[in-house]
């Protein structure tokens, strides 16, 4: 007769079989979600896009380009804040792998600064003051952490910052580009008005590198 | 060198200090070793296995043999500033039916209020009463041992001053000293008259520890405690285990372990009921607790070779040890859990008035917000919910109770927030242990009526 230690066992490892696809089935649903949401900035990217062309095409950006860079703000934003959601994603999800979703994160974010360098040179100027970030990912860096607050918190500060992350270790072309134009070798590294800082900057520091429209 | 560490160990606040920076540093070292996710599934599985051990051996339940002999019966109680309970208690206890006539000795260990002359009074009316009275307090165990040497009886009933048996309770026990084996024999424990929350809360505890646990843990010859408010024991068993450890502050459950170490078997019968009073305050509460999680650390020390040890059955082979670990996994989760909540309140804090404050992720492992961790907590706290909810309405039917709307509000705490008090309790209990303060039983409940439960 099988002892009741046993049985309790037996009961006890279902039970926990029954918490791993309860696990899974949550973290399958937030990445799905979180790669919908990737998805339809992507087809609003698409748009953007063809609107920027019309305006190449038609030579209208006196028309097209206060809309357009409303458009801009609106979805670096966006993607900044999808930024947020898979940090908590890859930090928190055990069982579901995050790695496409990070991919596509990166060449959608690659392809949104490339946007606003075009949509510079087609209209002319922008509001937006970009700062690219690099740092290494999955490696445990406190002072990348700690830059990455003091990003935070000129971005909340200043309204026409935004940042565009890299993970400096991520072999994708277009990442490796972007790191060969401006000279990125060290972890963090910061892109400010086109000229390269490594190291933690701090926020006195970056703030004196660009103007900052303070938030009302 | 030596007389600093003296002073340092005189000091209670030195010894405080030394034994929090330990705690502290053996947390940090752990949660920063292991993994929160790894702590957390352990302690759930070491939780859920033990309580699916003991529902399955609750439900395999067996009818007890019982014996029709009716042996001679001693009651012993011992008081200490009784004077609220007493009568009550002396009058439950002459109610009892017991068709033989019990010897009653009243011990009153120096007492500073009514209780002599209330005995003295009640002796006037039942002269069969024996009074011993002690100039000086000398604690509950020297007072029973000294009753048992005075002990005419075949079987000892030791029963609380604040404490009411049933008026069968006694048959019902007495029928299950059916073995020279059987050393003791409980009852069923319920809380007299709730009437704050912190006394419904007790309420519940007691018809789940009393009921569905004393049930389970008796179908594994398991049971940790003779419970203090009334217990049965063989005379013969008492003086062979040298009777009860007069040093000890919790002499129920020295003596619970003393009878286990000696083969004797502790039976419970949940048909004999018995009503006790209970700490009417958070505050009485707490230290009752501490006084029993100290001693459980204390004879833990006493009766360490039966822990993992095979000869003593289910007792020493699970029970025993694994009451120590669900214990030691519920401070290391809680303390975990608290660890991080005051961490992020203190960082809070110091960015409200202005001084630094660091992003939690900072300093703080991410791991405790995961995903894995909060779903898993969702997954196993609607467990536990289903199991606590399950066992309560066993205990409810063990008691022959049934649930009423007040039972509601403390139920809900009962079945959240009370675990962390308790977990409390434990981490308090160890550092006590550790810094060596004084054992002591506490005397006073909030209503300042002596307890001695």
């Amino acid at each position: 007769m099988v002892s009741v230690y046993v049985k309790a066992l037996v009961i006890t490892l279902v039970l926990f079989a029954g918490n791993y696809f309860f696990v899974k089935y949550l973290d399958d649903s937030r990445a799905q979600q979180l790669d919908s949401s990737l998805s339809e900035l992507q087809d609003e990217l698409q748009s953007s896009r063809l609107l920027l062309l019309y305006s190449q095409v038609f030579k209208s950006p006196k028309e097209t380009c206060p809309a357009l860079e409303f458009v801009i703000t609106s979805q670096v934003s966006k993607l900044y804040a999808l930024s947020s959601e898979l940090q908590g994603i890859e930090s928190s999800n055990l069982l579901a792998s995050t790695a496409p979703l990070k991919k596509k994160f990166i060449l959608e974010n690659a392809g949104l600064w490339i946007y606003l360098q075009q949509f510079k040179s087609v209209c002319g100027k922008t509001s937006i003051t970009p700062i690219l970030y690099f740092y290494p990912d999955n490696q445990d860096c406190v002072e990348c952490r700690a830059q990455a607050q003091v990003l935070n918190s000129i971005r909340d500060e200043c309204k026409n910052v935004r940042i565009f992350a890299f993970p400096s270790n991520v072999d994708l072309g277009i990442v490796n580009v972007i790191k060969a134009r401006y000279s990125v070798t060290a972890n963090p590294s910061i892109v400010v008005n086109e000229t390269t800082f490594s190291g933690l900057i701090s926020k006195d520091g970056i703030l004196g590198l660009l103007d900052c429209a303070r938030s009302a | 060198m030596a007389g600093l560490l003296q002073k340092m160990r005189d000091s209670f606040w030195a010894s405080a200090l030394v034994v929090v920076a330990a705690f502290a540093l053996f947390f940090y070292l752990m949660f920063n070793l292991i993994p929160y996710l790894a702590i957390f599934l352990g302690a759930n599985f070491l939780f859920i296995y033990v309580a699916i051990v003991y529902l399955l051996k609750y439900w395999e339940k067996r009818e007890q043999p019982t014996s029709s002999k009716r042996p001679s019966v001693t009651v012993i109680i011992p008081c200490f500033n009784s004077q609220r309970t007493i009568e009550k208690c002396i009058e439950s206890v002459y109610s009892m039916n017991y068709p033989k006539k019990l010897q009653v000795i009243a011990v009153n260990d120096a007492s500073t209020d009514a209780t002599l002359s209330i005995l003295k009074k009640i002796k006037r009316k039942r002269q069969s009463l024996e009074i011993i009275s002690h100039q000086q307090n000398q604690g509950k165990a020297k007072s029973l041992n000294l009753a048992l040497k005075k002990a005419k009886g075949e079987l000892i009933a030791n029963i609380d001053s604040d404490t009411y048996p049933a008026v069968d309770a006694l048959e019902k026990m007495v029928s299950l000293f059916n073995e020279k084996t059987v050393g003791s024999v409980t009852a069923l424990v319920c809380v007299d008259k709730p009437k704050n929350f912190v006394q419904r809360i007790q309420e519940l505890e007691y018809y789940a520890a009393f009921g569905f646990w004393h049930t389970a843990l008796s179908e594994l010859d398991g049971l940790l405690v003779t419970p203090g408010p009334m217990s049965v024991y063989s005379k013969k068993a008492l003086l062979k285990v040298g009777g009860f450890d007069e040093d000890n502050i919790t002499e129920d459950m020295e003596i619970a372990l003393n009878l286990q170490s000696h083969g004797f078997k502790i039976k419970l019968t949940t048909e004999a009921v018995v009503h006790t009073e209970v700490p009417a305050s958070w505050k009485s509460l707490f230290t009752q607790r501490l006084r029993w999680l100290r001693g459980k650390i204390f004879n833990g020390f006493k009766y360490k070779h039966m822990l993992f040890n095979a000869t003593y059955g289910d007792f020493g082979r699970f029970v025993y040890p694994i009451s120590f670990l669900v214990e030691l996994f519920g401070v290391v989760v809680v303390s975990r859990i608290l660890f991080m909540h005051v961490g992020n309140f203190l960082n809070d804090l110091l960015g409200a008035i202005g001084v630094a404050q660091v992003d939690a992720s900072l300093i703080f492992n991410p791991g405790i917000y995961s995903s894995a961790v909060i779903n898993s907590s969702v997954f196993f706290f609607l467990f536990t919910i289903m199991v606590w909810g399950y066992i309560l309405w066993i205990s409810f039917g063990i008691a022959k109770q049934k649930l009423k709307l007040e039972h509601i509000p403390p139920l809900v705490v009962f079945m959240t927030l009370y675990s962390m008090f308790i977990s409390f309790v434990y981490f308090s209990s160890m550092v006590h242990e550790i810094i060596g303060t004084e054992r002591k039983w506490e005397n006073k409940s909030a209503k300042g009526v002596v307890s001695n439960g």
